[in-house]
């Protein structure tokens, strides 16, 4: 056999086959930061996964270039879905000991099935249409070296062009895993990605694959083949890039949204730092002025007045309680985020009244204390400050059971609140602002679901309220 | 129902007596005033007391250490603390406080307390249980949960757990208004125990996970609002 035909075969099917791998991985990878609980991937595990896939790729890739026989693409498809369907899971699933077992039961789980099932398909629609493009490529290499390549200048110029495609889009792909990986998958977040730009994603991979067997007819010119290659290859890439810039798109909203959030954070320790610094100068006046009320009361009662000695004994001890802090919740977080809406709540008139104390505080992130409440605390004012002066309240209650915490927020209403307002995603849309404010209640129940705690809003005809059921021991610990 | 009230200021102790008095002026109701945590202890070796009001800062041994000796010996008494700043109070979670009253406490908030206590001791229920080797009966606010084994049912407490024939439906049907719910063809779990719930699977008290079945999980979730709702107090 001609060894040029060789090198070049080789060549090309290493390039295509990391190009394969490379796009197994980032696909993995950009679903992985879509639902990072269920399906677990860390380092070791892609570098596992993505050496098994890349082993088996070349084996059945490598004799196929050869000797450009179509049965073994037959063998080929079947036997990496195989792989990717057995080995897959059992390297990725979490766990040493009981890999196989926890995967059976986690396949068993409605939810964790249909991302796997995701996950595998997005996989394998890949693989399938770069070993149609790869079929595609072989023959037109075929192609040109029946030709007399060198004497063929429009054919030469493809020629170079693909190549330089081939190698271009493995670089620019080398790029992009490296980006999702570094800035996401290695640093344990999330991808603020929706719903619907998953459903794009996914419906794009299956345009492609549908594209792809359409065109599979042979009979075409050179170029014509060279274009429709390269068009493949280029599509492919985008498909790959596509996520990655909904995800730039996206990140810029979620940085917006959790700006309001430290903002609203920094406020509260603001407004804590004040009150510890008020408090404090309160205290020097206090001690300043004791010494001047002691003195006033002995010489009352050295007079033998003391009926007047009682009465200014009990005007100092009314002065002592307004050294007491105004918000006592059980949570200090709590505390300082309610003193800096009190301010708001006494200028709009809104009477606040809280009962109850959180046993043993919130045990969450301060940002979550602060999402949760802020939130719902800023929509009560809001709808507060559409009922008539007089009817204006908010009143907090706290109440426990043996394991279990329960915050009600109440609020006047102007008329019967339509619950459905909140749609599935949590949006509260009677805001006009819907850019900056339709986040509220979504971060509320992020930051609940983040803790474990529930959610509940009752709507009646002047009032509005919000349920928030907390588990008081919700970690594992003892009572 | 039997009362303890610690507090050092004897004028507060008896106050609190007059309270209790002018509200239940049956027998049933006896009130018992220390003034120190050691008395109070050496009380709760000879009387079974159902609810004790603690005050917080006491010369000795304080409110907090107290309640916690109380718990070693007690772990059912209801435990009310008394204190002039409820922020300083807040460390009562270890022992699991009823609640924190500000001094000086007030008739109405004595008055919820005593009549949550006695609707709480007057609503308790009972299962009798009996296999061939013991006969006992449980109460409803021990059951942790309850798994259906072939023929059998597993009724575990927060201290054992006793097996005995019968179906899990025949429970349900029994149970379900008493805050127990059938999360799974299995198990029946009291919505009281439970310590967190994440996607299919419920943590109850001793730990144990139990799993929730996915087409009971809306109605399940929304049954455990409500209790939760009707139960804290």
């Amino acid at each position: 056999m001609d060894p040029s035909k060789v090198m070049i075969g080789l060549l090309i099917s290493i390039l295509i086959t990391g190009f394969i791998i490379l796009l197994l991985i980032t696909v993995s990878s950009v679903i992985k930061c879509f639902y990072d609980e269920t399906v677990c991937f860390s380092k070791k595990r892609v570098m596992i996964f993505g050496g098994v896939t890349f082993a088996v790729v070349l084996g059945c890739l490598f004799p196929a270039v050869l000797t450009d026989d179509k049965a073994l693409y037959v063998l080929l498809i079947p036997g990496v879905i195989l792989t990717v369907f057995l080995i897959g899971p059992i390297i990725m699933s979490q766990g040493r000991k009981k890999r196989i077992k926890q995967y059976i039961e986690s396949i068993l789980l409605y939810n964790v099935a249909i991302h796997y099932l995701l996950l595998y398909s997005l996989c394998i629609a890949t693989l399938v249409y770069l070993v149609l493009t790869k079929l595609k490529v072989t023959a037109l290499i075929n192609l040109f070296l029946v030709k007399t390549g060198a004497t063929d200048m429009a054919g030469a110029v493809s020629l170079s062009m693909l190549i330089l495609a081939l190698l271009i889009i493995p670089v620019l792909l080398i790029g992009v895993y490296l980006w999702v990986y570094l800035s996401f998958v290695e640093k344990d977040i999330t991808l603020p990605m929706r719903k619907n730009d998953t459903a794009l994603f996914v419906g794009l991979h299956f345009l492609n694959l549908f594209i792809c067997f359409m065109s599979t007819a042979d009979g075409s010119t050179t170029q014509s083949s060279v274009v429709y290659v390269s068009v493949k290859l280029l599509m492919t890439a985008l498909l790959v890039i596509l996520p990655v810039l909904v995800v730039k798109g996206r990140q810029t909203v979620y940085y917006n949204e959790l700006s309001t959030r430290n903002e609203q954070f920094l406020e509260a320790e603001l407004v804590a730092a004040d009150t510890y610094r008020k408090a404090q100068d309160d205290t020097r006046a206090f001690r300043h002025d004791m010494n001047n009320n002691l003195a006033a009361v002995v010489s009352l009662m050295s007079e033998r007045k003391y009926s007047d000695a009682e009465d200014y004994l009990r005007s100092l001890s009314t002065n002592l309680a307004s050294f007491s802090p105004s918000v006592v919740t059980g949570d200090d977080m709590l505390d300082s985020l309610i003193s800096s809406k009190l301010p708001v709540m006494k200028e709009k008139r809104i009477e606040f009244l809280s009962k109850g104390i959180i046993d043993g505080g919130l045990k969450w992130k301060p940002i979550d204390i602060c999402a949760v409440f802020a939130n719902l605390l800023d929509n009560a004012i809001e709808a507060c400050d559409r009922v008539s002066v007089e009817k204006r309240y908010i009143h907090m209650s706290i109440m426990k059971t043996e394991y279990q915490q329960i915050i009600t927020i109440k609020n006047s209403t102007e008329h019967k609140v339509d619950c459905s307002v909140f749609d599935s995603e949590g949006r509260y849309s009677t805001k006009s602002d819907g850019n900056n404010h339709g986040y509220g209640m979504k971060n509320v129940k992020k930051a609940l679901q983040k803790n474990g705690a529930m959610m509940e809003m009752g709507c009646d005809d002047n009032e509005f309220t919000i349920n928030i059921v907390i588990m008081r021991f919700d970690n594992g610990g003892i009572k | 129902m039997r009362i303890a009230i610690c507090d050092d200021e004897k004028r507060f102790t008896r106050d609190f007596s007059a309270i209790v008095d002018r509200f239940y002026k049956s027998m049933d109701m006896v009130v018992d005033e220390y003034q120190n945590g050691l008395d109070l202890l050496k009380g709760f070796s000879r009387f079974k007391y159902d609810i004790v009001f603690l005050d917080i800062e006491m010369p000795g041994i304080d409110g907090i250490t107290t309640a916690r000796k109380i718990r070693e010996i007690n772990e059912e008494v209801f435990i009310v603390f008394l204190t002039g700043h409820v922020e300083y109070a807040i460390k009562g979670y270890e022992v699991n406080a009823l609640r924190y009253l500000t001094k000086p406490a007030t008739e109405d908030s004595i008055h919820e307390i005593l009549k949550h206590v006695l609707e709480k001791k007057n609503k308790e229920k009972f299962l009798w249980v009996k296999n061939k080797d013991i006969e006992k009966k449980i109460k409803y606010s021990d059951i942790v949960y309850i798994e259906a084994q072939d023929k059998n049912v597993v009724i575990y407490t927060t201290s054992e757990s006793i097996e005995v024939r019968g179906r899990l439906n025949d429970y349900e049907d029994m149970m379900q208004a008493d805050g127990f719910f059938r999360v799974h063809r299995s198990y029946m779990v009291s919505l009281s125990k439970i310590m967190s719930i994440s996607g299919s699977e419920i943590t109850v008290a001793g730990g144990y996970r139990i799993l929730l079945a996915k087409a009971k999980e809306k109605e399940f979730r929304e049954a455990f609002m409500s209790f939760v709702h009707k139960e804290a107090f």
